[in-house]
């Protein structure tokens, strides 16, 4: 799948396009989730997704723009097998649970793990905490969550579909942490040293006197 | 400052106007020379320069090991344009500038008359040439851009301006000014400090004049300049440095020992060979000096010379690299790229080399299937091995001309030969047995990944290896068409066989690999489900084969049974959907079976069975009560509705004739006839059926490890006695349902649950596999989902387009689970969405898809359902593909692997060579991220699938960059073999690799021990043999000494060392000038005497104070 197809337009306005899985048991929100950021709306009933939605949307950073390609899988176990497609060629992955379940928190890990054995290994994960308006009914602990994800190198956030927390956010922090270098043209990029301090031909310079 | 010239050029109307403005603005401007001198003022000014700079001492080697900076600035003398550089050694910006405030109370020498008497920094190894000869760490710089200056009025007017520059800016850096043509490298200068200023000036001639071709000419001229004639040698300082060459290392020294051979590397197919065809070092400089001698100790006039090399207090080497040297890896990967650029179509090539009889792919292919042709090496051109032949006649030249002889590889053929392309497609497609690749120590776990290539050792690693080797080796991109056809040829045969790809897993496409990779990887998936398919098929045929003699022999009505099932793939036809059916088939009619000729003479038999169809609705009607789908009953509308009907028809009629057969086999079973439809016992046979209907028609799915399987061969076995095979649930269930369907295609219970309206466990039914996707296949639908956008109705369709699957697998839960609901179904495939008793809030939107999908499903299990993945035309698909690309687009994609491959014997080599060369990984590292890079963006796959997308002219470049890379990292290699084994002799291999990286890393390494160490002695043996060898090609009566030259010891009159290339030396002194009551003040002269160049570099101060 494309890889970071960066671009450069402009100068500055560099335009990167970067691939994101969402993953998670099923019914923790991802579709909401995705519905949120990309459309702002929001649905009590968000109809169970079937085989994967695609949905694109764009954010600016300060001097990039990233392009989120998004694939929201269903998270019926049923279709778990075709996970590895969807997340193969991304460059980002939320895996998504749902804070008051916490079978769902620790479908999640098995999804981290998975992505951490067999995606890209500079995969950009985040793990959202879904439902978090939910909190009266909470069953996975903000702290556990958090220390989970320190542990494990993810962008961690509850967030809440129904009320927008954290939603642009999440993606926000992921847009970030995306390598807007990767691809681009234009970088000053490490030079060993051998290829400087003995250019071809060096040794045949102006110095020699005979 | 604007110079107002170059805008009234441009623009003639607006001169007058732009003039007066230019006047008002800076009037003080007269003259174009004024205004030169005002751009070097303002530039000395914008460097900072405009002050008296002191700084301390030069370190030792400073002028080589310290990093110089240069500033530069565009000068323009009425508009003949000129750049004014600063050359400046880095060293002097960190360091404090000093204005020195007490100069007036004592004479002090300004900072580039004390780094010119500076005896630490001789012939430095690598510098500007003016800081070599004129011992300078800083100075300014006035070149033409365009004309050189070859007047001597230019010439003193720039030199002038220059030193007025100096002057009025209070700068204290010599100033230059570049003469004569450009390549002379003449240079006269300008220098003033407080109390004294300096003239450079310089000499150049082709040839030495005699007079002073020694010491003792040089110091006479000095002193004659100086007009101190009188002064004693004893004032003046020699620095002398005698340097010889080294072209030729002798056999012992030689790089490459061995040249590759040309059979081996034709031969080779398991990986790239490497190595270079000629030595990437050429020369060795000796440089004798002595550093510090008074010009009364030297005695070197035109009769004697008491300089001997081999006694000089410094030994000095420097090695000179060939950058252009061929070494494999490059040349493989050039002489690839260079089929990247081609136009031609695959058929282009192959119907060029048609018309010539043994050229006939063919013939080739023929022979690719005869089993008997043997084994044959791969070849090497007729003209190659004669080459080789005169090649080793010729030592002299040996490398050379095997250089010589390995480019012409390719030149020679135009087309592999059959055997050898038959032994390559072999190799290509064996078994991956070689461990070489397994137990490899490179470090490749996750390089395919990276650079989205296949992993090594795998099939198309493989072919990429032997593409690479072919066009090298065995006719460029014909041979690379060649292959290609004959490997597509053979994935052909493999899936009209039926056999797996063996050097590629049976895995869905893997998309952080190749999209070669990936096509294969579903070609291989094709292949498997078309094996399982047939293997299942031939089982069952070879039944019923048996059942069918049997039967026709008993019963005459089985003919037209048979009719009715054969009448299916007419009906499908109709529905449209199927290419691969049509494909598929020409392999069935192959087929020896006795059943589609009998089948084909009843099909018009067919609408005679309407007691069947009755019975059939009655059945129907009765299994969509649940689900209260009426559709049924308007028959043969619906497409789905009738080939659902005719499987069920088909089913039933089977039935019959099982019943028929079960009386007759077993007369001891209770044969019910018709009864066998309300409550049947007797699934064996239906598996049966469904077996044989999925061999006589592609449409359907088959299931893996069906549970009814195990019931097959058994009933098969034991006909006579099907009822046993039944699992006690299942007669249970079955007999416990009035005029209910059979449950079918089960695989397990599902835990404990039980259906919510039925006394029974809910059971997992057997499911059809998810379609595997390439990754072009994957953009397509992605394009495809974002064409429909996301709106609702966007998104309806979207989840319609993929309904299929919930679809089937609802299909597949009905069958298996009468009497279910959603709910169950939920229960089971979306536990989460079945909440306190019932469906959760979503699922119970009216009209989602769910209910709707749910509502249009009818129980049939997976074995009977139109294949969701039809791997018929998946695979037709990627042969398609494949055989379409063009040689360029084929090097394109099996690029990644070759680099993958190239980085890989790069890595290993780094690693034992880490000792001498420990810059080569970080340098790996950088090819490796550059090519992930690369590779990883590059967008092979279009939008539209199997559409193959070539890169673009930036990609292109970004690949050759790549390739440079790979081509200067393996001349490293090679540089540090080759000098590996020319100073083996040295010892432990420790202090080789030491030394190695010393030379690696510095312009000139001084031996230990001067001539006189183990260093200068391996050196003075190379010289040593070489003079041998000269002196035996010039004293031709001793030629027989040239076979053993390199063992025997030199002629008595042989010197040692050959005479020097260049001599060069430096003669200081600190001296009254210009009078006798002046300061001491610094002079320097530099001469280098060469063969063809004498050149004096001279620097003479003047004391302004004292006259």
């Amino acid at each position: 799948m494309a890889a970071q197809r960066a671009t450069n337009n402009a100068a500055q306005g560099k335009i990167c396009q970067f691939k994101l899985v969402l993953l998670g048991e099923s019914a923790v929100g991802k579709s909401s989730l995705v519905l949120r950021f990309v459309k702002g709306q929001f649905h009590e009933y968000q109809e169970s997704t079937i085989g994967a939605a695609f949905l694109t949307q764009t954010v600016c950073l300060q001097d990039t723009t990233v392009k989120f390609e998004i694939w929201d899988t269903a998270g019926q176990e049923r279709y778990h097998s075709l996970a590895p497609m969807y997340y193969r060629g991304a460059q980002a992955a939320i895996v998504v649970y749902d804070i008051t379940n916490q079978d769902t928190f620790a479908r999640a890990k098995t999804w981290v793990r998975e992505l951490q054995r067999q995606a890209s290994p500079n995969i950009v994960i985040a793990l959202a905490g879904n439902k978090a308006d939910l909190a009266n009914k909470r069953m996975v602990d903000h702290e556990e969550a958090a220390a989970y994800s320190e542990e494990n190198g993810l962008l961690f956030m509850e967030t809440s579909a129904k009320t927008a927390m954290h939603v642009n956010e999440i993606f926000l922090a992921i847009a970030e942490k995306l390598p807007k270098n990767e691809g681009g043209t234009n970088r000053p990029r490490p030079e060993v040293d051998i290829t400087q301090s003995n250019p071809p031909g060096g040794s045949k310079g102006c110095c020699s006197s005979h | 400052m604007s110079d107002e010239n170059p805008s009234t050029s441009k623009d003639p109307p607006t001169e007058i106007q732009e003039e007066e403005v230019f006047e008002i603005i800076d009037f003080t401007n007269a003259s174009d020379w004024e205004k030169f001198i005002a751009q070097i003022d303002e530039a000395i000014i914008d460097w900072h320069l405009n002050r008296y700079i002191n700084l301390p001492p030069l370190q030792k080697n400073e002028l080589t090991s310290g990093e110089w900076i240069t500033k530069s600035t565009p000068l323009s003398f009425s508009n003949v344009p000129f750049t004014l550089t600063l050359h400046q050694l880095k060293q002097l910006e960190n360091e404090h500038f000093e204005d020195s405030t007490n100069q007036d109370e004592e004479f002090q020498l300004p900072l580039y008359g004390k780094d010119a008497m500076d005896r630490t920094n001789d012939f430095p190894a690598r510098a500007h040439c003016l800081s070599r000869w004129f011992g300078l760490r800083c100075f300014l710089l006035i070149t033409p851009d365009t004309d050189p200056v070859m007047s001597k009025s230019k010439l003193n007017l720039l030199r002038s301006s220059a030193a007025i520059a100096l002057n009025n800016t209070g700068c204290n850096i010599p100033m230059f000014v570049q003469i004569q043509e450009f390549w002379r490298r003449l240079y006269v200068g300008h220098a003033t400090s407080p109390g004294i200023m300096t003239k450079y000036d310089m000499v150049h001639l082709k040839r030495c004049p005699v007079d002073h071709a020694h010491v003792h000419g040089l110091l006479y001229m000095l002193k004659a300049k100086l007009g101190l004639v009188a002064m004693p040698s004893l004032h003046y300082q020699v620095a002398s440095r005698f340097t010889y060459m080294l072209k030729d290392w002798g056999s012992n020294g030689r790089w490459p020992a061995k040249i590759p051979d040309p059979e081996a590397l034709a031969s080779n197919f398991n990986t790239l060979l490497t190595g270079c065809l000629d030595d990437p070092v050429t020369e060795l400089h000796l440089a004798a000096t002595w550093p510090y001698r008074t010009g009364d100790m030297i005695i070197d006039n035109d009769v004697h010379s008491d300089y001997d090399p081999l006694k000089a207090p410094r030994w000095s080497i420097r090695l000179l690299y060939a950058d252009d040297v061929t070494c494999l890896l490059a040349y493989y990967l050039f002489e690839f790229m260079k089929t990247a650029d081609r136009r031609e179509t695959l058929q282009d090539l192959l119907h060029y080399q048609e018309p010539k009889p043994e050229q006939d792919i063919g013939n080739v292919l023929d022979r690719l299937s005869d089993p008997n042709t043997k084994t044959v090496i791969p070849i090497v051109p007729k003209k190659l091995a004669s080459g080789i032949s005169k090649v080793v006649s010729n030592p002299q030249n040996f490398l050379r001309r095997g250089a010589y002889a390995i480019s012409r590889i390719s030149k020679g053929v135009e087309r592999i030969r059959p055997d050898v392309l038959k032994d390559i497609i072999k190799f290509i497609f064996s078994d991956s047995e070689e461990s070489s690749y397994a137990t490899e120590s490179r470090d490749g776990t996750l390089l395919h990944h990276k650079l989205k290539a296949a992993p090594v050792g795998s099939l198309t690693h493989r072919l990429a290896i032997c593409a690479i080797v072919v066009n090298l080796c065995h006719g460029g991109v014909w041979a690379l068409a060649q292959l290609w056809h004959a490997f597509v040829t053979e994935l052909r045969q493999m899936l009209d066989s039926a056999t797996n790809l063996s050097a590629i897993d049976i895995s869905p496409p893997d998309l952080r690999t190749s999209l070669l990779h990936q096509k294969l990887q579903m070609l291989n998936c094709c292949i498997f489900r078309k094996s399982e398919r047939e293997t299942k098929a031939a089982t069952a045929a070879a039944q019923e084969m048996e059942e069918t003699i049997l039967e026709q022999a008993s019963n005459p009505d089985e003919v037209l049974d048979m009719s009715v099932e054969l009448t299916k793939p007419d009906y499908i036809e109709d529905e449209g959907s199927i290419e691969g059916n049509k494909l598929s088939k020409p392999s069935e009619v192959q087929k020896p079976d006795g059943l589609f000729a009998v089948g084909a003479e009843a099909v018009e038999e067919d609408s005679g069975w309407p007691g069947f169809e009755d019975e059939l609705e009655i059945d129907d009607e009765e299994l969509e009560v649940e689900t209260s789908d009426t559709e049924q009953h308007e028959n043969k509308i619906e497409p789905s509705a009738t080939q659902e009907l005719t499987s069920q028809d088909t089913n039933e009629v089977q039935m019959e004739k099982n019943q028929v057969e079960n009386v007759e086999s077993s007369p001891d079973e209770d044969g019910g006839g018709k009864s066998t439809f309300d409550t049947d016992e007797d699934p064996g046979p239906r598996q049966k059926i469904a077996s044989l209907q999925s061999e006589s028609d592609d449409e359907f799915f088959e299931c893996e490890e069906e549970s009814d399987d195990i019931a097959v061969p058994e009933v098969a076995k034991t006909k006579s006695k099907p009822s046993k095979t039944d699992t006690q649930a299942e007669i249970a269930a079955n007999k416990s349902k009035f005029l209910q369907q059979e449950a079918a295609g089960r695989l397990n219970q599902c835990g404990t649950l039980k259906l919510l309206y039925e006394d029974e466990p809910l059971y997992i039914p057997i499911t059809q596999e998810h379609a595997p996707q390439t990754e072009d296949q994957l953009e397509e639908q992605a394009e495809v989902f974002s064409k429909l956008g996301d709106t609702l109705e966007g998104s309806q369709v979207r989840a319609k387009m993929q309904s299929t699957s919930l679809l089937s697998d609802m299909e597949a839960f009905k069958a298996a689970n009468p009497g279910c609901v959603l709910e169950d179904f939920v229960r089971w495939y979306s536990p989460r969405d079945f909440e306190e008793g019932c469906l959760s809030p979503r699922m119970r939107i009216p009209g989602n898809l769910w209910v709707t999908t749910w509502s249009s499903a009818r129980p049939v299990p997976a074995h009977r359902q139109k294949r969701i993945f039809d791997d018929t035309k998946e695979a037709e698909k990627v042969l398609h593909f494949l055989t379409n690309l063009k040689p360029a687009e084929i090097t394109q994609m099996l690029l990644p692997m070759c680099v993958q491959e190239t980085l890989l014997i790069l890595r290993a080599s780094s690693s034992n060579l880490l000792p001498c060369l420990p810059s080569l990984p970080p340098l790996c590292n950088q090819i490796e991220t550059r090519a992930s890079q690369l590779f990883q963006s590059w967008k092979m796959a279009g939008s539209v699938a199997n559409q193959f997308v070539s890169w673009s002219p930036d990609e292109k470049s970004k690949v050759e960059d790549v390739l440079r890379q790979i081509a200067f990292a393996e001349n490293l290699v090679e540089r540090a073999r080759s000098l590996q084994h020319k100073f083996s002799s040295l010892g432990e291999v420790k202090v080789v690799n030491a030394f190695v990286r010393n030379l690696l890393e510095h312009p000139e390494v001084e031996l230990d021990g001067g001539a006189n160490g183990k260093q200068g002695k391996i050196v003075r043996d190379f010289f040593k043999a070489d003079q041998a060898r000269q002196h035996a090609i010039n004293n031709p009566q001793t030629n027989n000494m040239e076979t053993n030259a390199e063992g025997s010891k030199p002629h008595l009159t042989t010197p040692v060392l050959p005479k020097p290339a260049g001599r060069e030396f430096i003669i200081r002194t600190m001296a009254k000038h210009p009078s006798r009551i002046s300061h001491e003040v610094p002079h320097r002269l530099y001469a280098v005497l060469a063969q063809s160049e004498f050149r004096l570099a001279l620097s003479v101060s003047s004391d302004t104070t004292f006259f």
